[in-house]
This record gives C-alpha cells, structure tokens and sequence, in this order.
C-alpha cells in the first residue's frame, strides 16, 4: 500500500468517527430533554406541595377548606384496591402464562389466545372502564364498589402481568425441564419445583410493575363511578377489616377532583397528593428490584 | 403376571428398595398381565413372536439378556423422517456405545428409550421398542414411569440451581422413594464416585462444582431415581480428559448393576467403554432428505477390529465422519 492511499484509508476512518461522535451527542441530548422536563414537573410539584404535605393533610377526609383538607380516605382506597387486584391478577395471570408456555400448544387456538392477550395489553383502559361498568357493576349488581374497581383493574393488568410472566417461564434455560422430567418428574412436578421459582423474580418485577399501572389509572375507575368526595374508609369491623362493598376513591381521583377546583390552595394540595403518589409508585418499584435482586441471587445460588 | 424371582433381584443388596415385590410397575393400574418383569420368551404376547430382531453382530451370547429390543423402529420430526427401520437389541448390565457422524440421529435415538422425544410437538414413532418384554409405547405405558425407570445423563452437565444434596434428594422425593432420604442421597453419590469430595459441603450449590463434578452429580442424581437403565447422551463432550477418564472409570462400575446405553462422538472412548457398538450413519433419501439408521452393530472388539461394513470401516479409520 502506497502512501497515498493510506492517507485515503486514514481520511475515511475519520469520517467514519465523527459520525459516530454525532450520534453520541445526539442520543445524549435526547437523554437530558427526557429527564430535563421530568426533573422540572417534580421540582414544581415539589414546590407547590412540600408545604401542605403533614400529618394532617395524611390522616384528614377531603374538606372544602384546604387547610383542613386531607387524603386519608384516597391513599387507604388506592392501597386497598391495589392489593385487591394483586390478589385476583396474580394467580389468574401466572397460571395463564403457565398454561401458555409450558403445556403443549394446541396450534392455531393458542396463537389466537396470544395474539389477543398482546392486543389486550394495548387496549385505552376507559373501555375496561365501560366492561367493569357493564359487567362487574350491573351484571352482577357489585354497585359502584372497591370490589367492582379491584375487579375491573384486574382485567385491566392482566395481559401485562401474562405476558411478563410467560417472558420470564421461556428464560428458565430447556435443560432444567430435561433434567427433571429425565428423573420422572411429571409436567407440574417441574413447574412447581424448578420452572416457577427460577422465573419468579421475573413475574414478581412483572406484576408490581402492572401494579404500578393500576394504582395511576383513572379513567376506568371514574367511568365505573368511583366518588371524589369520600368522608368514610372502605374498612370492615372483622377480619380482613376490608369492606369489598363499600364505596371508595383512589389518589388519582382525588387528585383531579382538586385540580379542577377554583381556588389556587387546593392546586397546591394536589401537589402534595401527586407527591404521596409517586412516593407510593417509587416505593413499590424499589420493592420490585429489591425483590428481584434477592430472589435472583437465589435463584442462581 | 410372571415375575421370575431369579429376574427380581438385578439390584445388589445395599440397593434401596423399590416397588414392594420388586417389579417395575411402568402402569400405574395394578393388574396389568402384560406388564413386569419377563424373561420367559413363552411369556411373550404371539404377536411379537414373529418379529426377528435383525442383529447384526450375530447370535446374541447365551449368557446375556435383552435389555432391550427395538424392531422396524422408524422416528419422525413431523414429515421429516430422522430414524429408518432400526432393529437392534441391548444387553442387560452391558455398555452399549452408539456411534456414527454428526446428526445421523444417534441422541434422537437415545431419546426413543426414556420417550424424552415426545417432549418435542408434532414427534412421531413407528414400530417397538421392548423394555424386557413390556412394549414401551404401549397406550398404558406412563412415560413418567419410563423416565424413572430408565435415568438419562445429558451432554452438558445441568444440575439444578440447588444444592447439593437437594440436588439428589429431588429424584428420590418425586418419584417417592422410600427410606432415610440422607441415606439415599448418600448412597447415590458414592454410588457416582462423588461423596468423597462433597460429603462436607453438601448444603453447597451444585453449580459451584467444577464441570465433571457436576457431571457426577447428575450421574449421582439419576441413580437416586433408582433406575434399571442409564442412557448417556456425550456425557464427556463438554470435559476435560481427567474428567472424561473419572467419567469412564464410573461407568464401567456401574455396569455392574445398571445397562448403559452411551452415545459417543468419540471412538477411542466407545472402544476403550463399550462392549457392545452400534454405528449408525445417514442415508441419503429421495432429494436430500436425510434420516439415520443403524447400520452394523456388535461386540464393541469385532467391530472395531473386522468391521463388516465398509461406511464403518471409514468412520473408525477416520476416513469420513
């Protein structure tokens, strides 16, 4: 090779990098526009609401004094009807993925089944809205209760919590089924002992993040009739001190209720709601890859 | 049902006990005549008298048993035909090698003896495959039972992600294994030459051991189902020569108690292990496609010294394969 041609070659490498520094650049700014704005909304929020945020406004009933306003009866409905949903979504969406990716497919009726829970994933939640409304509701006369929103939040999360767990039963590596059914282990002999606990930290991080969902959605649960205005808990005397019939609010409502009040005081006040909302979020996604980490390293051993 | 009693006590005296009387009940129902354990060829179902199990080495030695005998055994992957007209037959407490080149179906085969290919969608078997009598996939024959009753040891080694002892203790809890389950445990890691060097750290992942340890382990683990037979599908491919030796050593004990079917890429290890060597190779069907059969079989020193078939000949002097 020639000089003169090396230099050539020597050029084109250049070109080559620059164009890759172009692109470093861009991605980056892309990165700092997506949290620059984030970083401002919760430096707003923040401000509005750090304020209002005490004891009181924690343990009080909404008012229509803001001073006297609180978010008790929202955060005991929005925890309440997430665990509910989490105990209705969870075993029907494990034991679909299982039946999905560990017994044999029947061919073309498993596609369409799958085919359609991917399609459900991306269904706007106000039509499940409009099926709770017609089905949990009315149909079977639950009213406008915690029970018919947990139900309906249900049908909403589980194609996300299904197809997350399927992902997370595939990974479990083919060789380990082998082996045991190599022993004489039958199908659900494999499942419980090996299949289920190497894919549960992905099924767990799956659902708290579906769960996640449920607990900042609104639409469905306005649409069924959840109220804004609640001075009582959805709690029971008797064990599980939880009342499934009782009329509820969530954060997300309540939150809006405020916003779309006149007076400045109550936007701050939903300032303060949407900080204890996201402190909930943050907390159960911690929760989420703190479970993960753990059950992961046990999984590994 | 004839259970011969000479038939019923294969296993040496320190083995764990098995079903009560000492049959291998493949059915789960409990009056089944046609199945245990039968050595009288009179005992056969008429039906199977006519088949003649092509043997290719000749007469079978007077002293040996049919493990197995597999008659016209053809395999399919959905229209893809792996397995052509197979006609074979495997010794009691024998080693029998199964050799042959690359994807001429010596694993798929292996796999017909434990029903592992029916795991597969869309597989497909014809013909027989007697396991002492019984038809193995006869429609009250449990494949689960089959699994228990005839262990498999896999290519690369895969212990669960689990201790040790839990590790074996699984084959025996599932299959309900009766007795001290520490016992069991133990006796199936001496048994796989392994005790030894893990009796002190058996609370340990079984991943943390080196990679013929975990070979053993899964040796140790498939003897804690208490099986009959023990096929080995390349057990060494993934191991270093030390570790392939201790893995040979192991083998050859425990032919004393258990068939071994193994299926090897390496023909030094199949002369040096077997006494008994099948060579299959591929044939060329009509417009490529291909299916494996087995073409010469016998005791492993005639074949490896006069074979009969020229294709044997080339595969063991290298020439092809």
């Amino acid at each position: 090779m020639n000089e003169v041609e090396l230099f050539a070659a020597q050029r084109r490498v250049e070109q080559r990098k620059r164009t890759g520094e172009i692109f470093e650049w861009l991605a980056l700014t892309a990165t700092i526009i997506g949290l620059f704005f984030l970083g401002l909304l919760i430096a707003d929020t923040w401000i509005r609401g750090a304020g209002w945020l005490d004891w009181q406004f924690l343990t009080s009933y909404p008012s229509r004094h803001p001073e006297n306003a609180g978010i008790l009866a929202a955060l005991v409905g929005s925890v309440v009807l997430v665990t509910l949903t989490a105990i209705i979504a969870f075993p029907i969406g494990v034991a679909a993925a299982i039946y999905l990716e560990e017994y044999p497919a029947q061919g073309w009726v498993t596609r369409l089944i799958q085919t359609n829970i991917a399609n459900l994933a991306g269904v706007p939640s106000i039509v499940y809205g409009l099926l709770g409304l017609a089905i949990f509701v009315r149909s079977f006369g639950l009213g406008r209760s915690i029970l018919a929103g947990a139900l309906t939040m249900s049908l909403l999360i589980l194609p996300i919590i299904i197809i997350s767990a399927q992902e997370s039963i595939r990974a479990v590596p083919s060789s380990i089924r082998q082996a045991s059914l190599a022993l004489g282990a039958t199908r659900w002999q494999t499942i419980w002992n090996h299949v289920l606990p190497m894919a549960l930290p992905g099924i767990l991080t799956g659902t708290i993040l579906a769960l996640s969902r449920a607990l900042g959605e609104t639409a469905p649960l306005i649409t069924i009739g959840a109220l804004t205005f609640i001075a009582f808990l959805p709690v029971g005397p008797t064990w599980p001190f939880v009342d499934a019939q009782s009329a509820f609010t969530v954060l997300p409502i309540q939150i809006f209720n405020w916003t779309s009040r006149p007076q400045a005081e109550f936007r701050d006040l939903a300032a303060a709601g949407i900080i204890v909302l996201l402190a909930i979020l943050l907390g159960m996604n911690s929760i989420a890859i703190l479970l993960r980490n753990r059950l992961s390293k046990r999984a590994a051993y | 049902m004839i259970t011969s009693p000479t038939q019923i006590q294969i296993t040496s005296p320190q083995k764990h006990s098995r079903t009560g009387d000492g049959s291998i009940d493949l059915v789960a129902a409990t009056s089944t005549d046609f199945v245990g354990l039968r050595t009288d060829p009179e005992a056969l179902p008429s039906s199977l008298s006519g088949i003649k199990s092509q043997n290719f080495g000749g007469a079978k030695p007077a002293s040996l048993t049919a493990e197995f005998q597999v008659s016209n055994l053809n395999m399919f992957y959905g229209s893809a035909q792996a397995l052509k007209n197979v006609n074979l037959e495997i010794y009691q407490r024998q080693i029998t090698a199964i050799i042959g080149p690359s994807g001429c179906g010596k694993s798929t085969f292996l796999r017909c003896f434990n029903r592992m290919n029916e795991l597969i969608p869309n597989t497909r078997i014809e013909g027989q495959i007697l396991f002492r009598a019984q038809d193995l996939y006869a429609p009250n024959v449990d494949p689960v039972a089959v699994r228990k009753t005839i262990g498999m040891v896999f290519q690369k080694p895969n212990p669960f992600p689990k201790s040790i002892f839990d590790n074996v203790a699984y084959a025996a809890q599932i299959n309900n294994i009766k007795g001290n389950l520490k016992e069991i445990v133990e006796h199936a890691l001496i048994q796989a030459e392994l005790w030894g060097e893990v009796k002190d750290k058996l609370k340990q992942s079984g991943l943390a051991l080196s990679g013929g340890q975990q070979q053993r382990l899964c040796i140790a683990r498939a003897l804690a189902a208490q099986p009959e037979v023990i096929l080995m599908d390349e057990p060494c491919a993934s191991l270093d020569p030390i570790a392939t030796l201790r893995i040979e050593e192991l083998v050859r004990d425990l032919k004393k108690e258990f068939t071994i079917v193994i299926v090897t890429h390496n023909m030094q290890q199949a002369a040096r292990l077997s006494d008994y060597t099948a060579m299959m190779t591929i044939t060329e069907q009509e417009e490529g496609k291909r299916t494996g059969t087995v073409i010469e079989h016998g005791e492993t020193r005639h074949l490896f010294t006069k074979p009969r078939d020229s294709r044997t000949e080339d595969y063991i002097t290298g020439r092809f394969g």
